[in-house]
């Protein structure tokens, strides 16, 4: 009996110890996970465009470290390929998966039909708030040409502004055929060197243009594109027309054609991509996107077979397309959208952030040469190259060696020099005529590659084609085009 | 009197075994079906319940996809309205309808064809080799199929145009011109996919009681009506099934071949514009998902209804070969 | 019964000469584009550029399989990857389509017209992309797993109609009976008694439920984000789908396009990836071959 009242004795002794620890503990685990709960750390889910690197997550492990510092928040990018990055973002955004900030932008992810849909946040408010290094950051202009009905769904890297075609010539051929390039200026120009080069040169392609690389048509300012024949013209702003019917057009193809029928263009000029002349150094001229500096960068990459020289075809204009060049927006399901609106500020205002991002970490991928140049390790070739348009303010970004000191006040120069195109911040509803544009966009991929190419007789060939755009409805939608133009017209000039 | 009594009590005890013999059965077969039907209603009927998307107009609202799905606007059938409305309609739908139905017929008198003159030919190895080199094309995927095609009808140093040229005769312009283009899909198509569909009806030959091709010859007859009476209808139900799968899918095109193999030529579109390349090209852009799926919808509609009439004909000819 | 009865008859030699000469045609029609593959992976990548694909390469050169050797850690791991997905797919693909089909074809199963219709009707009618990833990444949640490759894949009601019909013709129901008779239970059947009879029918859904697997690259398109689990012909599809996008998108991409054709593998690299992709699974029809054989056993049950 004493055993059996010693036993409970004990019983209750252990049990109220334990109670007593228990509680004890619990008070402690209670104030732990207070703190916790205070410092508690975001994690951001990023999807953004590039080819998945080996080192991504070295880089991203000394990202996080300086990012729970500096904003509590960790950050998991996961990068997807180039040409798959729209349609798993599409397959995603369409399942309402949970992350937090998506690249998009006018070739990829088209930022403007996501906001159709309502996949992005809308920014204003949240710029003001966490964003204000943004707003003093980036180029009006740009935010112009992010601005939809008056809100911002996704803010542009800060880099050149505007589009100017730029002619590259094979500059070992000029030389030999006394080119001077101050006569290298309109498609027409070019006639009597391209005569040459194809009766001297067999092996070489004198105008190297093709489906992805088409030519100029100077005056128009596409709204969608070259691939949709909707336009304004320069110097009548009011007015939305069909590229098919205007002169400048007309010039152009009739030019091509006369060049295609002598045999300047590669006879499958139509079907093919081909940048494999450009690289095997068998061509005369061709032409393509400039920015400040570009030609170093030709010189040292695609073009690198040939010196080359360039010559400007028009003066640089940004429009909605090269302001949409690359932006970084905020899905509609994310659960931090101002933590990820503070890391998209760091983005533009944070150096170092910038740079680890964009040329990975010092030391192991890059080694320092000056403030501003840097000296590409081997490493870096092999595990970790980013596509640095793709995020912040690129004026805050170091160069490689050989780059030009002045390279961010040439490209300063260049975006002040840009002129704003008719269409730069309208961005049209299409929905009323999405069935017009279906059939629109299906007629006009028929016939345009064949047009701009040369590759048939304009005469006969443009009215057939006008005729079957009508057909499918571009009057229609050019109508419903032009109301809403003329409402965003008459409130841009208020 | 008595004899009768037991006879009876026999056959309704027979009758009684044989019913917990058929319920037995019955259990196994449901377990056999089991794994498949879980499958089935995981992977293929839970996600049917999304093709309330044809009917909306989606849009994206906080909360994931089944709240954007309550939220977007009922539209009823103005998703559909995409396909008859342009005056493409009557193109896209003649060439899917068309190019399929000429792939059937020349597919099914091909691998069948084949498949007994590979059964026939003496030379077993050979066979085996000829077999196994057939399937190589299945293997290439479209877009590399269409980089030999460019091989062969470049304009520039395509091989058929060397062989022209050679023979004192004018080049081709074969990516400008489309009255070409329909052999040439027929015979790209046949090529790459012949091999796989020859296997079916060699499977199915070697099926064939060797009995019945030793009662013919003990008969006297010949190699020819053994084909004709012996090969050709124990492969009928095969080919009747395949036929009646395949004209299920009358509607839909083979994207890769249509879209790769012309490399998007513009001016060959009234003959190589189905109605995949069609919707894909006109929501490209804007990637709708309520106007893709009301498409993907009306074309499985179509097969369907399609399948269900051939059936229905093929049952009251030949009640056991119809597929229910 | 008389085996060494090899030729029933067997056709004539103009006939035999023929029909030899004529598929001698056919497949090297067939094979002289894969040839013409192997060939250009091992062609010098300038020679290639500017003459194109030739049987016979004016220059070879290896480098391009010495570039995927070396860095070849991610083709190897998809190497891996493929070969498990495709073996394991197979193995649950082929039981479940064989059970299924072979309830089907048993007259006496009381419900087989709705398991029937179960299964057919699914060919035609599905979700579509957006719901059928719902109920993979959230419902099942298998998002970015092996798993993902493997089981969206793993049922295809034409597979399991067609093997019905070949139950139904190859299978005689007096072998069944007699099994019925010797008491054996529906699984014993089929196991022991209809399976190896209808070896054929099973290689050849055996040999095509391989090669699905083994060329699928859409499941990884959709479902895989990590490297470790990208399938070879997902990787092969990338490049190829990251030229084409590039070319087609230059014109608007501007400056940035440099940026992106900074990692693009050469032409020569693709054939070596296609070369290597491929010749594998090429070598697969040869083992599913020696399945074909004419079912031996029924003659016993004439006999």
């Amino acid at each position: 009996m004493f055993k059996k009242s010693l036993s409970i004795m004990l019983a209750t002794l252990l049990g109220v110890s334990v109670m007593m620890t228990g509680c004890g503990t619990n008070k402690e685990v209670k104030e732990n996970v207070e703190n916790e709960k205070k410092e508690a750390p975001i994690n951001l889910v990023w999807y953004t465009i590039g080819t998945p690197q080996k080192d991504a997550e070295l880089v991203e492990e000394e990202l996080n470290k300086y990012l729970l510092e500096k904003i509590n928040a960790t950050v998991d990018m996961k990068l997807l390929d180039w040409g798959e990055y729209s349609q798993k973002m599409q397959v995603k955004v369409g399942a309402g998966e949970d992350f937090d900030i998506m690249f998009s932008c006018s070739w990829a992810n088209d930022y403007a039909s996501n906001v159709a849909k309502g996949a992005f946040m809308p920014l204003n408010d949240l710029l003001e708030e966490q964003g204000k290094g943004i707003l003093d950051t980036v180029s009006p202009l740009f935010l112009e040409g992010a601005r939809i009905d008056g809100e911002i769904y996704a803010i542009p890297t800060n880099k050149e502004l505007g589009w100017q075609a730029m002619w590259i010539v094979n500059q070992d051929l000029a030389d030999k055929y006394n080119v001077d390039m101050k006569n290298i200026t309109t498609l027409e120009s070019l006639a009597p060197y391209l005569k040459t080069i194809k009766e001297n040169e067999p092996n070489v392609i004198p105008l190297s243009l093709d489906l992805s690389n088409a030519p100029y048509v100077k005056n128009i300012d596409s709204l969608f594109g070259d691939q949709l024949p909707l336009s304004i013209k320069f110097d009548d702003p009011t007015k939305i027309v069909n590229t098919f019917e205007t002169e400048e057009a007309m010039e152009v193809f009739e030019t091509m054609y006369e060049y295609y029928k002598a045999g300047y263009v590669h006879p499958d000029a139509a079907i093919n991509k081909t940048s494999d002349y450009n690289k095997t150094g068998n061509y005369f001229i061709t032409k393509a996107h400039y920015q400040p500096y570009a030609e170093v960068i030709w010189q040292q990459g695609d073009f690198s077979s040939t010196p080359i020289s360039i010559s400007p075809l028009h003066e640089p204009f940004a429009n909605n397309s090269s302001t949409r060049g690359a932006m970084q927006g905020i899905s509609i399901n994310s659960e931090h959208p101002e933590k990820a609106m503070e890391f998209l500020n760091l983005l533009y205002t944070d150096e170092y952030v910038l740079n680890l991002l964009d040329y990975g970490i010092e030391g192991t991928h890059y080694n320092k040469i000056d403030d501003f140049h840097i000296e590409k390790l081997d490493r870096a070739q092999e595990s970790y190259m980013f596509p640095s348009f793709s995020i912040g303010d690129v004026f805050k970004t170091y160069a490689y060696e050989g780059t030009p000191d002045d390279k961010w006040e040439k490209f300063i120069e260049f975006n002040d020099a840009c002129i704003e195109a008719p269409s730069l911040g309208f961005t049209p509803d299409l929905s009323k005529v999405k069935l017009q544009m279906a059939a629109v966009t299906n007629v006009a991929e028929e016939v345009t590659s064949s047009l701009y190419m040369g590759v048939v007789d304009p005469s006969e060939y443009v009215p057939k084609a006008v005729q079957k755009l009508k057909e499918a409805g571009i009057d229609e939608v050019i109508a419903e085009l032009q109301t809403q133009y003329d409402v965003w017209f008459a409130n841009k000039n208020k | 009197m008595n004899a009768v009594g037991v006879n009876e009590k026999n056959k309704t005890t027979l009758k009684r075994t044989k019913n917990r013999l058929n319920i037995k059965k019955n259990m196994a077969f449901l377990l056999m079906v089991l794994p498949g039907v879980l499958w089935l209603f995981l992977f293929k009927y839970l996600p049917m319940l999304g093709i309330v998307i044809a009917f909306k107009d989606f849009r994206y609202s906080r909360g994931g996809f089944i709240k954007s799905l309550f939220k977007s606007e009922w539209i009823g059938f103005d998703n559909f309205k995409f396909l008859f409305s342009s005056n493409d309609a009557y193109i896209i739908v003649r060439n899917t309808l068309g190019y399929n139905a000429i792939f059937i017929i020349i597919g099914t008198v091909f691998s069948v064809a084949f498949a007994i003159m590979l059964n026939e030919m003496t030379r077993k190895k050979l066979s085996k080799f000829y077999q196994t080199s057939m399937f190589f094309p299945y293997f290439l995927s479209w877009v590399i199929v269409s980089y030999f095609v460019y091989t062969f009808l470049s304009l520039d140093k395509g091989i058929i145009n060397n062989i022209l040229l050679a023979l004192g005769l004018e080049k081709v312009s074969w990516y400008a011109e489309p009255k070409h283009w329909p052999g040439i899909l027929i015979f790209v198509n046949n090529w790459k996919n012949l091999g796989y569909s020859t296997v079916f009806y060699l499977a199915a030959i070697c099926g064939i009681d060797k009995a019945y091709y030793e009662s013919a010859m003990i008969d006297g007859a010949t190699k020819w009506e053994q084909i004709k009476y012996i090969t050709i209808p124990h492969l009928k139900p095969l080919i009747i099934t395949l036929t009646i799968l395949a004209i299920g899918r009358i509607f839909n095109a083979d994207f890769g071949l249509f879209y790769n193999v012309p490399k998007e030529s513009g001016p060959l579109f009234p003959v190589t514009n189905v109605i995949d390349t069609y919707v894909y090209r006109g929501l490209m852009k804007s990637g709708d998902i309520g106007m893709s799926t009301a498409t993907g919808l009306f074309q499985s509609f179509v097969g369907f209804v399609l399948i269900m009439a051939t059936n229905a004909v093929v049952k009251r000819v030949d009640k056991d070969n119809a597929i229910f | 019964m008389t085996k060494k009865n090899k030729d029933f008859h067997s056709i004539s030699k103009g006939a035999d000469i023929a029909i030899t000469i004529f598929f001698a045609l056919f497949s090297l029609i067939c094979i002289i584009p894969f040839i013409t593959v192997i060939m250009s992976s091992i062609t010098d990548e300038m020679v290639l550029r500017t003459n194109g694909y030739s049987l016979f390469p004016e220059k070879i050169s290896f480098s391009a399989y010495i570039y995927i050797f070396k860095s070849g850690k991610q083709i190897l791991q998809s190497f891996g990857v493929t070969v498990f997905v495709t073996v394991v797919g197979t193995v649950i693909s082929v039981t479940m389509t064989a059970f299924y089909a072979y309830a089907l074809s048993r007259p006496n199963f009381k419900w087989k017209n709705f398991f029937n219709y179960l299964a057919f009707f699914t060919m035609l009618f599905g979700g579509g992309l957006v719901p059928t990833y719902l109920v993979v990444t959230k419902v099942i949640g298998i998002r970015d797993t092996i798993w993902a490759l493997i089981l969206p894949i793993a049922l295809n009601a034409f597979y399991i109609i067609v093997m019905r019909t070949f139950f139904k013709t190859s299978v005689p129901e007096s072998i069944i009976e007699a099994a019925e008779i010797d008491g054996a239970g529906e699984f014993k059947t089929f196991l022991s008694i209809v399976l190896p009879i209808s070896l054929p029918s099973i290689a050849t859904i055996a040999l095509f439920t391989t090669l699905g697997y083994w060329n699928e690259w859409f499941s990884a398109l959709l479902y895989i984000d990590s490297s470790e689990y990208m399938p070879l012909q997902y990787l092969l599809m990338k490049i190829e789908s990251q030229l084409e996008f590039l070319l087609k998108n230059a014109s608007q991409m501007g400056a940035s396009s440099g940026d992106a054709s900074k990692n693009m593998p050469s032409e020569t690299i693709r054939m070596a990836i296609v070369v290597i992709s491929t010749l594998p699974i090429a070598c697969a029809y040869p083992f599913f071959q020696k399945y074909f054989i004419a079912g031996l056993t029924v003659g016993a049950v004439k006999g």
